[in-house]
C-alpha cells in the first residue's frame, strides 16, 4: 500500500521545494565540475543541513544527491572528462556525439534518462523499502556482520585487477573504526597519547579528508584539465531527444532497473552501474558495432542507470544501515549527527521522516528536467570557466569549515587533513578510497555483531555453527560467493574470446 | 603502443608497509581485554594475508602498475604543507586569520596564469567573497562557533 498522502503534502511545503531546487542546482553545478563527484558534493554541503529538520535534511542531500549524478555528463559529453566517476560510461557515447555536432542532443537526452532512471529508484525506495524493512527485522547480528563483510566483498571484488587492494582497504578502513573506546567492552583501542581519539575517528571528517584532499592535491599538480568548450551549445532538441527516448524505452526501463538493483547492492555505485547497464545495452543491441561510435542509447542506459542508484542506494541506507553506494555513506553520517538511527524501525517510529523525504527526493527528481535543461543550456560555459586558482582554495575552505562544523571539534579538522593526505598516499601505491571509507563505515556494524554472534554462538557452545548455519546467513554467505567469484569468471570469459579472436 | 608489463613496485610497496600496521596492530591489541581484541586481531591478520598473497602475486605475475600522475609534485608538497599547517593552527590563531592565509596561499599554488595587476584584484575580490560569504553562513546563520584564537 502506498504510503499516506498528508507526507506528499508536507514534501510540498514551500521550504522543502526551495531546498529541492537549490539541492538540484548545486548538485549539478558540481557533479559537472571535473574532480568534484557527487559524494565530494554531498560531504562538503552537509554542514548546511545540520539546523534543519530531519527530512528537510535528507531532500536537500537527495536532491543535491541526484543533481551531481546527472552534473557529471555535461563535461563527460563535452568535454570527454566524466565530472564524476558514475559517468565514465558516458563519455563513450556522449562525446563522439558532441564531436558530430550533437552535443546538445546529448545534453537533452542525458537530462531525460536520468530524470526516469531517478524516477524508477525513488519508486523502487517508496514501494519495496518498507517490506524490505520487515525482512530485515528477521535479522540478527550475524546477519548483520555477513551484510558488512558483503559490502566489503562487493566494493573490493568488482574493482576486479586490484581485488586483493581492495580487501586489504577494507581491512584498514575497519581498523580506523576500532579506534577509540570499543562499543562492545569498553576497551580503550589504539588511542596511544593522542585523547582526542578517545571518541573515535569522526566518519564524515574521516569521508571528507579521504574524498576531498587527494582531489585537491592533485587538481593544484597540472595547469590541466582546460575546461574548454569543444562543442557550441545550441539549444534544446527537446522533442528530438524525447522521440529517441520513447523508441528506446525498454533500454531506458531495463537500464533504470539494472541501475536500481545494483544501488540496492551495498558498496556498488552509480559507476558500476552504468557501465553494467550499457554493456547489457550492447549486448542486446541489434548493432552493437555502434555503440562507442556516437549510439544515443549508450547515454541512455549509462545516465538512466547511474541516476536509479540515487533511489536504490537509499534502500539499503535507511532499511539496514548499511550503504548501499559511496554517497550514501556520507548521507548516513549526516543522519547519524541529526541523531537518526537507520534500521528496520525507522520506518515505524519514523515514518513521518522517511517518507516525507522519498516524496521529497520524487519531486527533486521531476524538478530536475527543467533545472538541468536550463543549466545545460546556458551555464555550463560559467562553471567551467571558474579558474582553478579560486576553485582549489574554495573546495579546502568548505573541507576545513565543514569538518570542524560537525562537532564544533578542531581535532576532526586534524584527522580529516591526516586522512586525505594518507588517502592520497595511498592512492599512489594503487589503494583506492571507497573501500577504506566502506571499512570505516561497516566497521563498528561488522564488530558489533560478529563480537555478539560469538558470544551467542559460545553461550550455545557452537560459535562456528551460529555464523553458517542460519537461513539467511547462508544466502547471505552465497551473495558474497558470488559477488568474489563473477569478477574471475568474467576474467577467465573476456580472456577465450580474446584467445578466440 | 601498450604497456610491457613490469612489477608494480608502488603497490608491492605499499602492501609491505601494510603488512607492518597488520603486525603493529595485532601487538597493540595484545593489552585489550579478549572480548575487545578478537576483532582488530582478525582484521589485521587478514589485512596481512591479503598484502602478503598480492606482493607474491605481484612478483611472480608481473602487470602494468597504476600509471603515476603527472604533474608538479613541489605544488602537491606545498599544498598538503599549508592544509596541514591550517588544520593544526586555526585553533590557536583564529579560524578567519589562518583561513585568509590559507586561502591566499592555496591560490597562488593553484594558479598557473601569469599574475597581472588585473588578475590579482580579481582573485582577491573573489577570495573576500568565498570567505566572507562562508564565514558569515557559517557563524552567523548556523550559530558555529569558529575559533577567534589569538588573533581574529
Amino acid at each position: 500500500m502506498m504510503p499516506g498522502i498528508e507526507f506528499l503534502l508536507a514534501a510540498l511545503a514551500p521550504f522543502n521545494i526551495l531546498l529541492a531546487v537549490a539541492g538540484v542546482v548545486a548538485g549539478t553545478v558540481i557533479g559537472a565540475l571535473p574532480g568534484l563527484t557527487a559524494t565530494m558534493a554531498i560531504a562538503v554541503l552537509i554542514p548546511f543541513t545540520f539546523g534543519m529538520r530531519p527530512e528537510s535534511a535528507l531532500i536537500a542531500l537527495g536532491a543535491i544527491y541526484t543533481g551531481a549524478i546527472y552534473g557529471g555528463a555535461y563535461s563527460a559529453i563535452l568535454l570527454n572528462t566524466p565530472g564524476t566517476p558514475s559517468a565514465i560510461a558516458t563519455t563513450f557515447d556522449g562525446y563522439p556525439m558532441a564531436k558530430r555536432g550533437d552535443g546538445d542532443l546529448a545534453i537533452t537526452l542525458a537530462c531525460i534518462a536520468s530524470v526516469t532512471g531517478g524516477l524508477v529508484g525513488a519508486m523502487f525506495l517508496l514501494m519495496f523499502a518498507p517490506p524490505l524493512a520487515r525482512f530485515a527485522l528477521a535479522f540478527g547480528p550475524v546477519e548483520y556482520f555477513w551484510l558488512a563483510v558483503f559490502g566489503l566483498t562487493l566494493i573490493a571484488s568488482l574493482s576486479e585487477g586490484s581485488m586483493l587492494k581492495g580487501f586489504v582497504g577494507g581491512a584498514v578502513g575497519l581498523l580506523l573504526g576500532t579506534v577509540g573506546v570499543a562499543e562492545v567492552g569498553g576497551d580503550i583501542r589504539y588511542v596511544g597519547s593522542f585523547n582526542e581519539l578517545l571518541g573515535g575517528i569522526d566518519v564524515v571528517a574521516a569521508l571528507i579528508g579521504l574524498y576531498c584532499v587527494p582531489v585537491l592535491i592533485d587538481l593544484v599538480a597540472t595547469p590541466d584539465p582546460h575546461l574548454k568548450l569543444t562543442q557550441e551549445v545550441k539549444g534544446y532538441r527537446l522533442r528530438e531527444a524525447a522521440s529517441i527516448s520513447w523508441r528506446s524505452k525498454f533500454n531506458l526501463a531495463r537500464s533504470s532497473v539494472i541501475g536500481t538493483l545494483v544501488g540496492i547492492l551495498p558498496g556498488a555505485g552509480g559507476s558500476i552501474a552504468s557501465l553494467v547497464a550499457y554493456s547489457e545495452a550492447r549486448r542486446v543491441a541489434k548493432d552493437p558495432g555502434r555503440f562507442g561510435k556516437g549510439e544515443p542509447d549508450g547515454v541512455i542506459a549509462t545516465e538512466s542507470s547511474n541516476n536509479a542508484t540515487v533511489g536504490g542506494g537509499f534502500i539499503p541506507t535507511l532499511v539496514l544501515g548499511i550503504p548501499g553506494t559511496p554517497a550514501d555513506a556520507v548521507i548516513l553520517g549526516a543522519l547519524l549527527v541529526q541523531g537518526i538511527r537507520t534500521g528496520p524501525t525507522l520506518f515505524g517510529a519514523q515514518s513521518q521522516i522517511v517518507y516525507t523525504f522519498i516524496y521529497g527526493l520524487l519531486i527533486a527528481t521531476i524538478l530536475m528536467l527543467p533545472i538541468g535543461l536550463v543549466i545545460g543550456r546556458y551555464a555550463f560555459k560559467s562553471i567551467v570557466a571558474i579558474p582553478k586558482a579560486t576553485l582549489v582554495p574554495s573546495v579546502a575552505l568548505l573541507t576545513v569549515i565543514g569538518s570542524y562544523a560537525v562537532h564544533n571539534n578542531a581535532s576532526e579538522v586534524q584527522q580529516m587533513v591526516t586522512l586525505g593526505v594518507f588517502g592520497w598516499v595511498a592512492g599512489r601505491f594503487g589503494y583506492t578510497a571507497s573501500p577504506i571509507v566502506l571499512g570505516l563505515i561497516l566497521g563498528t556494524i561488522a564488530e558489533s555483531g560478529f563480537v555478539q554472534g560469538y558470544l551467542i554462538g559460545n553461550a550455545r557452545g557452537q560459535p562456528v555453527a551460529e555464523f553458517f548455519t542460519r537461513p539467511i546467513s547462508l544466502g547471505i554467505i552465497a551473495f558474497i560467493a558470488l559477488g568474489l567469484l563473477y569478477p574471475l569468471f568474467t576474467a577467465r570469459l573476456r580472456a577465450r574470446d580474446n584467445a578466440n579472436e | 603502443m601498450s604497456e610491457t608489463p613490469r612489477r608494480d613496485i608502488p603497490g608491492i610497496a605499499g602492501s609491505a608497509v601494510f603488512i607492518i600496521v597488520g603486525v603493529l596492530a595485532i601487538w597493540g591489541a595484545r593489552e585489550f581485554s579478549p572480548l575487545g581484541s578478537v576483532f582488530p586481531r582478525t582484521m589485521a591478520a587478514v589485512m596481512i594475508l591479503c598484502a602478503a598473497v598480492y606482493i607474491a602475486m605481484a612478483l611472480l605475475r608481473p602487470q602494468a602498475p597504476a600509471a603515476t600522475p603527472a604533474g608538479s609534485n613541489w605544488r602537491r608538497g606545498a599544498l598538503i604543507a599549508v592544509l596541514v599547517a591550517w588544520a593544526f593552527l586555526f585553533e590557536k590563531f583564529g579560524f578567519l586569520s589562518t583561513s585568509l592565509f590559507a586561502y591566499a596561499a592555496i591560490l597562488v599554488i593553484a594558479n598557473y596564469d601569469r599574475w597581472t595587476p588585473r588578475l590579482a584584484l580579481t582573485y582577491t575580490a573573489v577570495g573576500a567573497i568565498v570567505l566572507g560569504g562562508l564565514y558569515a553562513i557559517f557563524r552567523y546563520a548556523l550559530q558555529v562557533p569558529l575559533p577567534q584564537g589569538l588573533l581574529f
